[in-house]
């Protein structure tokens, strides 16, 4: 099983999904076509959680997806 | 007169109703917002390394090498400017201020910064506002 975990307001919110199921990774592709539209940036993580990857799809060895909001300058 | 009298409690009943409703709300409102708050330190704790992890029990702020110049940036847990690039001395020269969008609770708006330094920086940076600074050391 992999987990995209999205942030928002109530910190995030997590949605978990099997890449070797077709029903489940086609749901979570979805999801991250939405979320990349939207903004959203993606950093793939495996194992050690401190060191990751920006990707622009599904990673298959990724066991989380962090999507953190578009940036702005304060 | 009775008429009155039963306006006036009718009325007190009301505004009771009102405002123990309105405490029940702000009540709710506070414990979603603490919740949020532990649930995005959570999350930013367990994207630390060992070494931010200490640094950031032990002073409330943790260090990062950006992806792309190597540049070392000290990130403090509050708002608004806390993000500082230091030199190799330990001076900061430049503070930089860049969030993501919404609502987030400053745990995820801490480990936004570390993940954009970490990976897409000069996307990050090309968006934030910088502040030259001189002649500021900080500890430790």
């Amino acid at each position: 099983m992999q987990i995209l975990i999205v942030m928002d307001k109530r910190g995030d919110s997590r949605h978990e999904f099997d890449f070797a199921d077709p029903k489940s990774r086609a749901d979570a592709e979805r999801m991250f076509r939405k979320l990349a539209g939207d903004g959203y940036g993606a950093i793939a993580f495996s194992g050690d959680n401190s060191t990751g990857r920006r990707v622009d799809s599904l990673d298959p060895t990724a066991t989380r997806t962090v999507f953190i909001p578009r940036l702005v300058g304060g | 007169m009775a008429t009155i009298i039963e306006f006036l409690v009718r009325l007190k009943r009301r505004v009771g109703e009102a405002v123990t409703g309105s405490s029940r709300a702000l009540a709710s409102a506070l414990r979603d917002r603490s919740s949020a708050n532990e649930r995005a330190l959570t999350l930013l704790e367990e994207h630390l390394s060992d070494t931010q992890r200490s640094q950031f029990a032990d002073h409330g702020f943790f260090e990062v090498f950006g992806s792309q110049s190597g540049a070392r940036y000290r990130i403090y847990q509050r708002r608004p400017v806390n993000v500082f690039e230091l030199n190799s001395d330990g001076w900061i020269v430049r503070s930089w201020c860049f969030y993501p969008i919404g609502r987030l609770p400053l745990g995820d708006v801490l480990l936004a910064q570390k993940i954009a330094l970490e990976h897409f920086e000069r996307d990050a940076l090309a968006v934030a506002n910088e502040i030259r600074t001189f002649g500021i050391r900080v500890a430790p």
